[in-house]
């Protein structure tokens, strides 16, 4: 249902000739060739509890194949649809990941605008993922903060943004306050509950349904195999507001708070609802143009219950990094990113308990080739502490090590 | 043949002698490129209107001219020399307009009727920022690097001597004084006002391939 939506706004916007004539057409792509040695278990990508998205073992991989569509249709209107593919042998597919109206009012005379998105579009959290496709701009990898953003969290609604641009007052900062209604994204939060925080730039298509590594507890016979992180469960709708100070040349902070608002205790086709909320916070700062510090935490709950609404997971969760970035020469980029994350498990509910506490390191290097070519070698390290491992015969306490050497190429037409 | 070889040489430099020069310096007496200077008649004198077109480009994400002057009423060619679409536009003062202008694309404008600053952004690029000032008279330039803007009409009586800039810290970025003019004279101005850095035109991050997911 949700793909022929998809597919019926697509052809709504290309199809009619008559149409297509007046509107104008820009398309940007990445696509990202990659070679992989991982120390790790089965992915999480096919249900098992490594943090990677690659399983053991070294391969070759189309890593991230993406393509947006700007369609500007007036002066204030456009429409963007983003589709994403991955060819890496774990789950290999292609899709849909956004598809969206968006207005862009102009400013008025003290420097107010509205802008607003309509659609299928990722809340303003991520300050890593800002390139083409939501690809990661400085690294090959997304924190675990934004990986969880690009599994599970995006929405089907209504944006409405309100951006104080400074200059028209001989300011040099920015003010922005934007709050969102959603329909969707009720199972939010199973699959961190789970499987626990991960790292890679994999993104949920919108049609894609994620598996679980196994669930032992008797509890959960109702539930899945899989989860659809964007179905709407209970009809109930879903919130996100956030604000942003952005000052030019120099940086931004931004905090945020999501609530899906699910009703925790409601099941459909095996998928619960899952009452998810959490508070975003992040900054950027750039020490001068070539050296820049950017930072985000997250923390949050979740809960899921049973038809006599007694708590099956009930659990807390954050997760935070800091990255230092430096760029010389206008090739050469380094980067340094430290995380720690952690779930807290206050249910009790027997054979599954999904408390996880770990670190994560990545150093990224990144050489531009030429406008479009970015090479880069990457070396990523997660050590954490997960009970549920045991459960699969793996050790509680784990290290996972990643080496990636990758070709990226980026293009506007 | 000669001797029109020789009158053609001489030309200019004939014109040149009855052109009036306006010398822009600040208060350390350096002089001050780039700085709009004006003249309005006070006598009832009259100068034909300019036939050209004014140029607004835009051009690496930035307005190029920064500042750009004209007569209101004088045609105004945008042209777009960047690779992507920019959405330029004016929400303050008389002469608002919006419009999207594709890569490549030059879009013409006859209907700036008001006399006043027009100040410009892209509405896809905030940090993109440029002027246009729309003034009554044919009677403007911009002062050159050496700081001198120069009047090729031959003029002669009163005058309101404006300089303007947007970052001219004075009154509404200007300054005025009365001139007496006649063929071949030199005025110098002095700024009274600090002139403060211009704002950078530049992106917070030149990254070429950034979708706005902030």
């Amino acid at each position: 249902m949700k793909k022929l939506a998809l597919l019926t706004f697509l052809s709504a916007l290309t199809s009619n000739s008559i149409i297509a004539q007046s509107l104008s057409i820009e398309t940007k792509g990445i696509i990202d060739f990659r070679l992989t040695s991982t120390s790790s278990s089965d992915s999480y990508i096919k249900g098992g509890l490594g943090k990677f998205r690659y399983s053991d073992g070294t391969r070759l991989s189309i890593a991230h194949a993406g393509l947006e569509a700007n369609i500007g249709i007036n002066d204030h209107w456009s429409a963007r649809v983003v589709a994403n593919g991955y060819l890496d042998g774990e789950d290999d597919a292609i899709g849909l990941t956004e598809a969206f109206f968006k207005y862009q009012g102009l400013p008025s005379e003290g420097g107010y605008r509205l802008s607003s998105r309509i659609g299928v579009f990722y809340p303003a959290i991520s300050l890593e993922h800002v390139a083409t496709g939501w690809a990661s701009k400085d690294t090959l990898t997304g924190s675990t903060l934004n990986t969880w953003i690009g599994e599970e969290v995006r929405v089907a609604g209504l944006e409405g943004k309100l951006t104080k641009l400074g200059k028209f007052a001989g300011k040099s900062y920015d003010l922005s306050l934007t709050a969102t209604v959603f329909k969707n994204n009720d199972p939010t939060g199973a699959l961190l509950a789970w499987h626990g925080w991960t790292q890679s730039v994999r993104q949920t298509l919108y049609h894609e349904s994620r598996p679980f590594p196994p669930r032992l507890s008797p509890e959960l016979v109702d539930q899945a195999s899989e989860s659809d992180p964007f179905r709407d469960v209970d009809g109930n709708p879903g919130f996100h507001v956030s604000g942003e100070w952005k000052k030019r040349r120099k940086g931004s902070f931004s905090f945020g708070y999501y609530d899906n608002q699910a009703k925790p205790f409601l099941i459909e086709q095996g998928n619960y609802g899952w009452k998810t909320r959490f508070y975003h916070l992040g900054g950027r700062w750039r020490f001068d143009h070539d050296l820049e510090l950017t930072w985000q935490y997250l923390h949050g709950d979740t809960l899921m219950q049973n038809l006599q609404r007694q708590d099956i997971v009930n659990a807390g969760y954050g997760s935070g990094y800091v990255m230092l970035s430096k760029r010389w020469q206008k090739k050469h980029r380094f980067s340094v990113r430290l995380e720690e994350f952690s779930v807290d498990d206050r249910d009790s509910t027997e054979l599954d308990n999904n408390d996880e506490y770990g670190k994560a390191a990545t150093f990224s290097y990144q050489y531009r080739l030429s406008k479009g070519w970015f090479l880069s070698t990457e070396y990523n390290w997660i050590d954490s502490w997960r009970p549920s491992r045991s459960y699969i015969d793996l050790p509680v306490d784990t290290t996972e090590r990643q080496l990636q050497l990758s070709a990226r190429y980026f293009f506007n037409h | 043949m000669k001797f029109l070889r020789y009158a053609l040489f001489l030309l200019p430099a004939l014109t040149a002698q009855a052109a009036t020069e306006v010398q822009v310096s600040d208060a350390r007496n350096k002089a001050v490129s780039d700085i709009i200077v004006y003249l309005t008649p006070l006598e009832g004198q009259t100068y034909a209107n300019n036939p050209e077109t004014i140029e607004v480009g835009q051009k690496d994400l930035a307005f190029t001219p920064y500042l750009t002057v004209g007569q209101k009423g004088q045609a105004v060619s945008f042209q777009n020399d960047d690779d992507i679409t920019h959405h330029i536009y004016s929400a303050v003062g008389d002469n608002k307009f919006s419009f999207k202008i594709k890569a490549g694309q030059t879009i013409n404008k006859n209907d700036f009727s008001q006399s006043g600053v027009v100040p410009m952004g892209c509405n896809i690029h905030d940090w993109m920022g440029g002027y246009l000032l729309l003034v009554d008279t044919p009677l403007y330039n911009k002062t050159n690097k050496k700081g001198a803007a120069r009047f090729e009409q031959e003029l002669s009586g009163k005058f309101k001597l404006t300089v303007w800039h947007p970052q001219l810290q004075t009154p509404d970025n200007q300054q005025e004084q009365i001139v007496e003019l006649a063929a071949g004279k030199t005025i110098a101005v002095k700024l009274n006002g600090k002139l403060a850095p211009i704002p950078e035109q530049v992106s917070d991050d030149d990254f070429d391939f950034l979708s706005d997911y902030e």
